[in-house]
């Protein structure tokens, strides 16, 4: 897997993890979100992470590809502290896909083009759109569709094929299915284990376990901001 | 300084039927329910009350031709003005931090371009109302500014972080929110722009008609003063949307060290 970043100064180490996380926390006023939290999840896996509502998987995801600065611990990525780069560098490595899908007015292919838009990305090679679409089940009649007419669960997988573009090194899905119905969730799902098939290493937050059970090779159960075990 | 014509009681008559007009606004707000009756109650008591105190400090500055009596007076109303648009800021951490210095800034700027230009004479008759209207122009531009930017950035988060997890920098992530707000905050200036003299006499100009000036020398000045408040609302809005985009939660605002202050806003997501 090649990264599509211009010279960086990120050091991509293959004999480390993808993420290594230690003893990471995260403090919101007085409240503890996330305490101590350790694991570390192997290039090309996908790591499921389950748990009650407020248990701080969400939150975790976001310290992951620091939208969300933590209050202590260390991240890293292939063998790199995150906490010692650019976080915009580290947004586009550690890509973060969310629960409810946002695509922007305009056809899918705009959207897919989307984060070329920004100065990070201008430099980056562009990848065959249609290609990406059909990595993640859709066809490249779909590049002109209209992305604002697409159901709940071609939108999501429109999401992760501009995440895709950017060719990340870890994928975060938080809670890809949540707001989709029966059919559109197992199509994303069917999805996230194709690009897993494909290499691509994967965090994949939900609160059911039966996904967290099917998606994952591991599951790591988390509760009051702690990791429970991980199986 | 007494006008002859002037019959205080008169005066204070016509004030008392002109009130009648708020108390239908209140009696409509109370029939409606809009809960404003009080914010109207205090805000026309405070207009009153303002407007006649400043009369004597406008009076005493006029007499005393002091400069540094103008600037403090001025002063005075940036302050106070950054005091009322700082509430409009809602969810922004420490709001005075934004709005004195743009409302400051871009008042004192557009002045100080026309003095330098000797387009406005520093004389007390200039600089007080002038000065006063500029500040007036950049609060309500600032406020609605500030306003509209809070709710954009409060109801366009999932846009924004998708944005910031595809790369963007937090300047390009909230810069469709920010032109929006500035945007925004301009459509009243730039319509009474449009409206001028079709739609809107302006007070100035109607006052120096109505005095004898020249109607073309009054009409000359009443632009040179549109122009002035049009460029003073425009740099306050720029401005006091770049600063908030700093006062914005961690991500947002781009500062990425471990332990960096947080706001408000970031406490309540």
């Amino acid at each position: 897997m090649t990264f599509a970043s211009a010279g960086t100064g990120l050091v991509h180490d293959h004999r480390c993890p993808a993420l290594r996380v230690r003893n990471l926390s995260r403090v919101f006023g007085e409240r503890s979100v996330l305490v101590g939290v350790s694991f570390s999840v192997e290039a090309g896996e996908t790591l499921a992470v389950t748990g009650p509502s407020g248990s701080g998987k969400s939150v975790l995801l976001k310290c992951l590809n620091r939208l969300i600065e933590p209050s202590g611990g260390t991240i890293e990525v292939f063998g790199t502290d995150s906490m010692h780069c650019d976080p915009v560098e580290i947004r586009r490595r550690v890509c973060l896909v969310g629960q409810v899908p946002v695509l922007f007015p305009g056809t899918v292919e705009e959207n897919l083009a989307y984060p070329f838009s920004f100065q990070a990305n201008r430099h980056c090679p562009r990848p065959d759109f249609g290609g990406v679409l059909e990595a993640v089940g859709l066809g490249r009649t779909y590049l002109a569709k209209d992305a604002q007419t697409l159901s709940g669960g071609e939108a999501q997988r429109v999401c992760i094929a501009r995440a895709l573009c950017l060719d990340p090194e870890v994928l975060l899905l938080d809670e890809p299915t949540s707001a989709l119905d029966r059919a559109s969730a197992g199509v994303v799902e069917e999805t996230i284990r194709r690009l897993n098939a494909g290499g691509r290493t994967i965090v994949v937050v939900t609160h059911d376990l039966r996904q967290a059970e099917t998606l994952g090779r591991r599951v790591m159960r988390m509760r009051d901001g702690r990791v429970e075990d991980i199986v | 300084m007494t006008d002859p014509l002037y019959d205080p009681a008169v005066g204070l008559v016509n004030l008392g039927l002109a009130l009648l007009l708020i108390g239908l606004v209140l009696i409509l707000s109370w029939y409606k329910q809009l809960g404003l009756s009080r914010e109207i109650g205090v805000a026309t008591l405070r207009a009153v009350v303002q407007l006649l105190l400043v009369v004597l400090i406008v009076v005493a500055v006029f007499e005393s031709e002091n400069l540094l009596l103008i600037v403090l007076v001025l002063a005075a109303m940036m302050g106070i003005a950054a005091v009322i648009s700082a509430k409009r800021a809602m969810g922004i951490h420490r709001p005075l931090r934004i709005t004195f210095p743009a409302i400051s800034g871009s008042s004192s700027a557009v002045l100080l371009v026309l003095i330098l230009l000797g387009v406005m004479p520093v004389t007390p008759e200039f600089l007080i109302p002038i000065g006063s209207m500029t500040v007036g122009a950049s609060m309500i531009a600032c406020s609605l500014a500030l306003n509209r930017f809070t709710g954009e950035i409060a109801s366009n988060r999932a846009k924004i972080e998708t944005a910031l997890c595809l790369g963007a920098t937090p300047e390009e992530a909230v810069a469709p929110f920010t032109r929006e707000s500035v945007k925004a905050s301009l459509i009243p200036s730039i319509d009474r722009l449009k409206a001028l003299g079709v739609v809107v006499l302006p007070g100035a100009m109607s006052g120096m008609i109505v005095a004898g000036v020249d109607p073309i020398w009054a009409a000359e000045y009443q632009l040179v003063i549109m122009f002035l408040l049009f460029s003073a609302e425009a740099f306050t809005s720029v401005i006091a949307t770049g600063l908030a985009r700093g006062a914005l939660p961690l991500p947002y605002a781009g500062m990425s060290a471990a332990g960096s202050p947080e706001t408000i806003l970031q406490k309540s997501a």
